[in-house]
């Protein structure tokens, strides 16, 4: 009774908690939403406009337009004017004719896309001048789910799972701490209430609440970006409830080092946006330089993203790998537990 | 002056004295601008892929023109562990059986992509060249993984060295085919580098940090402890303060300026810096100055402020077109990039530093952050409050 008591008393304050409803909500769904709109156009741009001079046949291209230019140095200004996304002109003389492809190089993230465009074009062009190459290449995606996936479907899961993190490690750093340092603890030992009902009750309110803040998100995801996953949803629920114990045991290591909650909150802070870089879910980890690779492989996190895009459809992972994880995860609960019990001393 | 000159040292000693703050400030912007440097300005050059091969040809083995294995060949003497090589791991086989191991490989990640030379790969490239009316063609087929980047560099590594076999083979022909071309536009001419354009957005972005978390910060904190109300029954003023308290960032800001100009040109970053340039940077601490002012204004507490301050620098940052150019961005979002002053300022300042032309005119790059400023400034002296 005592223990149900405690849970709705710490349910409603993390309901009336403006600021527990911000960085747990708020914060994560603008986030998922600026970056999904942002980092999805970066690698498949939905519409490219190519300034062209002397090219008269064009290939019809989905989601490619064609802007002609009377001379070379137009179309130059408008792709470094970034009017253009790239320029193409054709140069034709007794011994060679080549397609020249003008990019921005600021278009760092993009530049691949383009110029497999100027692939197609210079393809296009030769076939219809009669010349085809000799060797035939012919491309064949590949994927473990077998589902037609764009960037941004797998960007998603990799999001909820930096979610995951971030609530877990806060609702150490930032709700018990800040918990403690108004002494409202100190107060619930008046009451006859044993340690662990309060502690249990805090536990279990943090877990559901990471729990219904990452469906909510998922929910949002699927409504705007039009994403549709095939979800095992066991796994799903363990890979959320494990994970967000992993990253509370984490959360309970940074409070061992804090001498008060907003330090605890700002150590927290720069762990997570050092951790987000090195996560893999912005910035693939295979094209980061090796040194890079062996921080990021060493961190928890990128382990929970590769876990949510595997109970997403979209990873393989071993059976033995992903209960493995779990495991570990759930590993987190005895940190909890020793920090609750003696390394953590409530006063 | 003196009373200015005291809260602008009480103010930098305080934090000077704060990691957190310096964390945040200096190491950071540094941070960030290592990172997004070595991840993006030499992704094809730092990346070494496995790739397979299944060589099912038949024909003309082990003669003059066995094209497949002058192929392969080719791509061996690419594959070195030394992890300078593109490829890293190069396997080989023959059969088809081969073919379902290699892909299961690549869908489970082992591998980045598996080249299939067909059956009659030999005689076909041969009646090619010598113009024979057949009507197969010579086909290599290569699978890779879906929406992964290094199973892209590993196709255009494989699409590439064909490319030059058919090169080759077309000049046999006696045939001209248009080929390719790539030229990157820089302003002047000169070599660009990502770190360019990513030292010019990272001093925005911190110059903006400075301003949303430091100025909110000394305004709300030493307000909701009471320390404002202590100060002002000092001979100390409110403009005392915010004057002091002004130079205090300022003063930062011009040590982080300078300390990420040096990192990027560290990592090869080519700027132009000069009187313009110099000036923007100043325009730029002015404008955004206001950022922090307005927070403060429109927060009843640190917390909230803190909060808001957290909204405003990510929209600012990644809408901002500080780190990826936002050009190909849905409509509604560009609108949303474009009415923001970051976009203005990263726009001048990489265009009088020598970077990239400006995709906006330089009036409304002085233009939107100055209204900017001016709007938040106003409202700031009218909305906030020094006592809660």
């Amino acid at each position: 009774m005592r223990f149900w008591s405690s849970f709705v008393a710490l349910t409603l304050n993390a309901i009336r908690d403006r600021m527990n409803m911000f960085f747990n909500i708020f914060f994560p769904l603008v986030i998922l939403i600026i970056f999904g709109f942002v980092f999805s156009g970066l690698y498949t741009s939905s519409n490219v406009k190519i300034g062209i001079m002397g090219v008269k046949k064009l290939p019809e291209i989905e989601n490619v337009s064609f802007v002609r230019f009377k001379n070379a140095a137009d179309l130059r200004t408008a792709v470094m004017k970034s009017k253009m996304d790239m320029g193409i002109t054709l140069s034709t003389s007794s011994t060679s004719n080549s397609l020249i492809l003008y990019l921005n190089p600021s278009n760092a993230q993009s530049n691949e896309y383009y110029v497999s465009l100027g692939k197609r074009i210079t393809e296009f062009l030769n076939e219809k001048n009669g010349v085809t190459p000799v060797i035939k290449v012919v491309s064949k995606d590949v994927s473990f789910s077998n589902q037609k996936l764009s960037y941004l479907d797998t960007l998603i899961p990799g999001i909820l799972a930096l979610s995951i993190f971030s609530a877990g490690i806060f609702s150490m750093t930032a709700s018990l701490a800040h918990l403690r340092d108004k002494k409202v603890i100190k107060k619930m030992w008046t009451f006859p209430l044993f340690k662990w009902q309060f502690y249990g009750a805090f536990i279990l309110e943090k877990v559901i609440e990471t729990y219904l803040s990452i469906i909510f998100l998922l929910f949002v995801a699927m409504l705007v970006f039009g994403t549709h996953y095939d979800i095992n949803v066991a796994k799903f629920s363990i890979l959320v409830i494990s994970s967000t114990f992993g990253m509370m045991g984490i959360g309970m290591i940074i409070l061992f080092f804090s001498p008060s909650a907003k330090i605890a909150s700002e150590i927290s802070s720069v762990v997570y946006t050092i951790v987000m870089f090195f996560s893999g879910v912005y910035f693939p980890v295979e094209i980061m330089p090796k040194s890079m690779q062996k921080i990021a492989y060493s961190l928890p996190v990128i382990y929970i993203v590769n876990a949510m895009k595997y109970v997403f459809g979209l990873m393989p992972m071993s059976t033995v790998s992903f209960y493995g994880m779990i495991f570990l995860m759930f590993a987190g609960f005895v940190l909890i537990l020793i920090g609750f019990g003696k390394l953590f001393k409530v006063k | 002056m003196k009373r200015t000159f005291s809260v602008f040292k009480a103010l930098t000693t305080a934090s000077v004295k704060n990691p957190s703050a310096l964390f945040w400030m200096i190491v950071f912007p540094i941070l960030l601008l290592l990172i997004l440097a070595s991840v993006f300005s030499n992704v094809q050059k730092s990346v070494n892929v496995r790739i397979a091969i299944v060589n099912e040809n038949t024909t003309f083995r082990r003669t003059n023109f066995d094209f497949a294995s002058y192929i392969t060949t080719t791509l061996e003497k690419m594959a070195h562990k030394d992890g300078k090589s593109p490829i890293s791991c190069l396997k080989s086989a023959t059969t088809t059986k081969a073919l379902g191991i290699f892909l299961k490989d690549l869908k489970d990640g082992k591998i980045d992509a598996v080249m299939v030379i067909s059956k009659d790969f030999n005689s076909l490239v041969y009646a090619k060249i010598t113009k024979l009316p057949l009507k197969a063609d010579p086909i290599v087929t290569i699978y890779k993984r879906r929406n992964s980047q290094s199973s892209n560099i590993a196709f255009s590594i494989l699409d590439s060295v064909l490319s030059s076999f058919n090169k080759k083979f077309l000049k046999m022909k006696k045939e001209h085919a248009i080929s390719l071309e790539i030229k990157y536009l820089t302003q002047n001419g000169k070599k660009f580098s990502y770190v360019d354009f990513l030292t010019t957005g990272i001093i925005v972005m911190a110059l903006m940090t400075v301003s949303l978390f430091g100025i909110t910060d000394d305004l709300l904190v030493q307000r909701e402890k009471k320390v404002l109300r202590r100060l002002f029954v000092s001979p100390i003023t409110k403009i005392n303060y915010v004057l002091g308290m002004s130079l205090s960032n300022i003063l930062l800001e011009l040590i982080q300026i300078t300390l990420i100009l040096i990192t990027g040109i560290a990592l090869g970053a080519h700027l132009k810096i000069d009187a313009i340039s110099i000036s923007f940077m100043l325009f730029v601490i002015a404008s955004t100055m206001p950022f922090g002012f307005f927070v403060a204004s429109i927060s009843k507490s640190a917390n909230s402020g803190n909060a808001i301050a957290n909204i405003l620098n990510f929209l600012f940052m990644f809408l901002g077109g500080l780190f990826f150019p936002v050009n190909n961005v849905p409509f509604i979002v560009k609108i949303m990039a474009y009415s923001l002053p970051t976009t203005y300022l990263a726009n001048g300042l990489r265009a009088l530093m020598g970077i990239s032309y400006s995709t906006t005119p330089l009036y409304l790059n002085i233009f939107v952050p100055l209204a900017w400023a001016a709007f938040m400034l106003f409202y700031s002296v009218k909305k906030f409050k020094w006592e809660v």
